[in-house]
């Protein structure tokens, strides 16, 4: 009685909160008058605007050609952020050198307000033990104090990394989620005339193999912790999964050898902890989604039906799977449990719909549709209320990858007569070309955050 | 080869493109079918529902000028106390005269309302079965996501300056008060005044330059209300105050920030106690 009499008490609380808060704008006004309010909705101001100032360098210099070149690869970074967009240098009223980290006096704050800074990153180079190490500071503009102080090294003297680094931690000091210019993205090309493994910064630099032996390769996946890479190739009789890695404590090869022997495996996603993998291999003919786990141990069919069902994408509490089924006539994404219960289809428009991709916020889920003999990237959430394109072309978009801050997707497209890899924020805006070389550049899997 | 061991995943193979062709062609059949059930039985015709999720009208003092949008989300509680009656308004450059209701359109949803989804089909034979056509809504133009929001990158203030009836883009040195967009209206809904209303557009405006919104923070149903007090020079009096939450705190930080950072605020024509509410929804 007494729980239902509180429950009853909350819900009128919850029906009448408007008003309640009349009531107290009311006594407001009584007391003072009408309280003015004024409403203000969003500009056209959808970045961060920072001052990146010349690094100040401690110890052994580095040298100052290069703490030039590590500035413009900070303001690199931070443009392929698209929410933090470095100050141009001609705005700058306040002092473009930063002065020593341990100096935290003396910051010109009304200069860089009049700037028109919304921030400004101080920092300080030095080395350790070989390695570039950055210590960084970030301040808030607004209020004139510092939002975020922190130390970065380098994995290796790459100044390059160093800078995406530092900006990624700028846009986390400033969005809260953290930036991905320090991310890879993994893909497959046929540049060299064989179909291998690549990996390349998210800007697309750097662009290099990640294997070599003569076998067709597929489907790329990233192990969650950013340590090796899965693929599906044809070495033998059956395609099955391979890993390749740069950490010297991995085994490139042939994994899961023994699991469901004679059978092929198409395609594998980690789960979000790295313990099981959904995968699709053929039953009596007919495509199957199966779940299990690291050690090649308890195998679980997911789906069955006579139909094709393949491209699985987890969600990112790993407790659901997309994937695609034609058990409707045509290929229509659709969901499930990671049990394989509460199926239900998902898309209802477009006739051929394929590789979901789950977004890191579990907010949408990406998918190429076919338009007109073509393919455009759409997005639907999980309910299937609302579903939208965010590309559209008259050639070919496919195979969209989130990255792991949700902002962005990579995806392959036939645009410029041949597929290459480009890369957009989410809501279709701000699209760059990240693939230049000849072949096709297919299947990208955009990699982790690796701290 | 590799198509056929791997179904449509690899899509770029020939049988990818044999399969288009024959996908197309299905295609055509199955628009046919569309018509003919559309023309056999039109009373079955599912009607797509509009493209607006809820409408919630936010009246009263917060935008006289400005009725209300759909919202997606759960909607907050009206941030304002009464429906007050549009604020009659002074067009310029002529004596206050009572100004027309602006109507505003709700705004669109991001995307497409579709309809109840129908259950899941029963195991159907693969290939030849035909899609459950008559059961899915009608394909439609989805509202292209660029539409909605290439709103967002206008200055709306400017937008919606021209599009009021009577009222003329604030010249904020000329001091020759205009009509205002972001007006307010007291609780009985009587007119501000022009001085008033000139101040809104100004602080407005400027505030609007200094506030940071990512694609991230817009078109979320957030809400910030901060209040401040104003010396009669614009200066801001102690501190920025969030009476009321987003419930997100780089939306409410942003907001905060964008008023620190358009310290001083225009002279305002009575200095005191000012709410300032900010929303995610553009124009």
């Amino acid at each position: 009685m007494h729980v239902l009499g509180r429950f009853i008490f909350l819900c009128g609380l919850a029906l009448t909160g408007a008003s309640a808060e009349l009531a107290l704008a009311q006594s407001l006004e009584n007391e003072r008058g009408p309280l003015p309010t004024l409403e203000i909705t969003p500009g056209n101001v959808k970045a961060y605007r920072t001052a990146v100032l010349r690094f100040h360098e401690a110890g052994a210099p580095v040298g100052e050609g290069r703490i030039d070149d590590l500035r413009k690869e900070i303001e690199r970074g931070l443009v392929f952020s698209s929410i933090v967009l470095p100050l141009e240098h001609d705005a700058y009223l306040g002092e473009p050198q930063s002065a020593a980290m341990e100096v935290e006096t003396g910051f010109d704050c009304e200069s860089w307000k009049q700037s028109g800074a919304d921030a400004v990153l101080q920092g300080e180079v030095s080395r350790d033990e070989g390695r570039l190490r950055a210590d960084l500071r970030v301040w808030d503009v607004a209020r004139c104090q510092p939002l975020k102080t922190g130390r970065v090294t380098g994995d290796r003297d790459d100044l390059a990394q160093l800078g995406r680094i530092i900006a990624d931690e700028t846009v986390e000091a400033l969005s809260g989620t953290r930036g991905v210019a320090s991310t890879e993205i993994a893909f497959m090309s046929d540049r060299t005339g064989e179909r291998q493994l690549y990996v390349m910064a998210a800007d697309g630099r750097g662009q290099r193999p990640a294997t070599n032996s003569r076998f067709l390769k597929m489907a790329p996946d990233w192990f969650p912790d950013g340590r090796a890479l899965l693929y599906v190739g044809y070495d033998g009789i059956q395609p099955g999964f391979f890993l390749t890695s740069r950490d010297p404590k991995i085994t490139p090869g042939p994994i899961l050898r023994r699991l469901m022997p004679g059978l092929p495996k198409y395609r594998g996603r980690f789960d979000p902890t790295g313990e099981e993998l959904a995968m699709v291999s053929s039953v009596d003919g007919a495509s199957e989604i199966f779940r299990v786990k690291r050690k090649g141990n308890e195998a679980r069919r997911l789906t069955n039906h006579p139909a094709i069902d393949i491209s699985p994408s987890w969600s990112p509490d790993g407790r659901e799977i997309a994937f695609v089924s034609d058990r409707s006539g045509a290929p229509q994404i659709y969901l499930m449990n990671r049990d394989g219960g509460n199926l239900r289809r998902l898309t209802y428009t477009g006739a051929y719909n394929a590789t979901p991709s789950w977004s890191p916020d579990g907010r949408w889920i990406a998918y190429e549709t076919r338009v007109r003999g073509q393919f455009d990237i759409w997005l639907i959430d999980p309910s299937g209320q609302i579903n939208f394109p965010i590309v559209q072309h008259s050639r070919s978009d496919e195979a969209p990858s989130w990255s792991p801050d949700g902002r962005k997707i990579v995806f392959s497209s036939e645009r410029r007569g041949r597929f290459d890899l480009y890369v957009m924020d989410w809501n279709g805006e701000n699209i760059q070309r990240l693939t230049q070389k000849v072949g096709r550049n297919i299947q990208p899997a955009w990699g982790p955050q690796v701290r | 080869m590799t198509a056929d061991l791997i179904g449509w995943d690899d899509e770029h193979g020939p049988d990818h493109r044999r399969r288009l062709r024959n996908a197309m062609i299905l295609s055509v059949a199955l628009h046919g079918s569309i018509f003919a059930a559309f023309a056999i039985s039109p009373s079955r015709v599912v009607v797509p529902m509009p493209d607006v999720i809820a409408v919630e009208l936010i009246a009263g003092p917060v935008s006289g000028a400005r009725p209300s949008r759909a919202r997606p989300a759960p909607k907050p509680a009206p941030p304002a106390p009464t429906k007050a009656p549009e604020p009659p308004a002074p067009p310029p450059p002529a004596p206050p005269v009572a100004k027309a209701p602006v109507q505003v359109l709700p705004e669109e949803s991001p995307g497409r309302i579709r309809k109840a989804k129908p259950e899941v089909e029963a195991k159907v034979p693969p290939k030849p079965a035909p899609e459950p056509v008559v059961r899915r809504p009608k394909k439609e133009e989805a509202l292209s996501y660029d539409d909605a929001m290439a709103e967002l990158g206008l200055d709306e203030t400017e937008e919606f300056l021209e599009a009021l009836p009577g009222a003329r883009e604030e010249d904020e040195s000329s001091g020759e008060p205009q009509a205002p967009t972001g007006g307010e209206v007291s609780q009985a809904g009587a007119a501000i005044s022009p001085e008033l209303a000139a101040w809104n557009v100004a602080t407005k405006r400027l505030i609007q330059r200094k506030w940071v919104t990512p694609p991230n923070l817009r078109n979320r149903g957030f809400v910030t209300q901060l209040q401040v007090r104003l010396t009669l020079s614009g200066e801001l009096l102690g501190p920025v105050e969030i009476v009321r939450t987003s419930g997100d705190i780089y939306f409410d930080d942003n907001a905060v920030k964008a008023v620190l950072t358009a310290a001083p605020l225009p002279p305002p024509p009575k200095p005191g106690l000012r709410v300032i509410l900010f929303r995610s929804e553009a124009n």
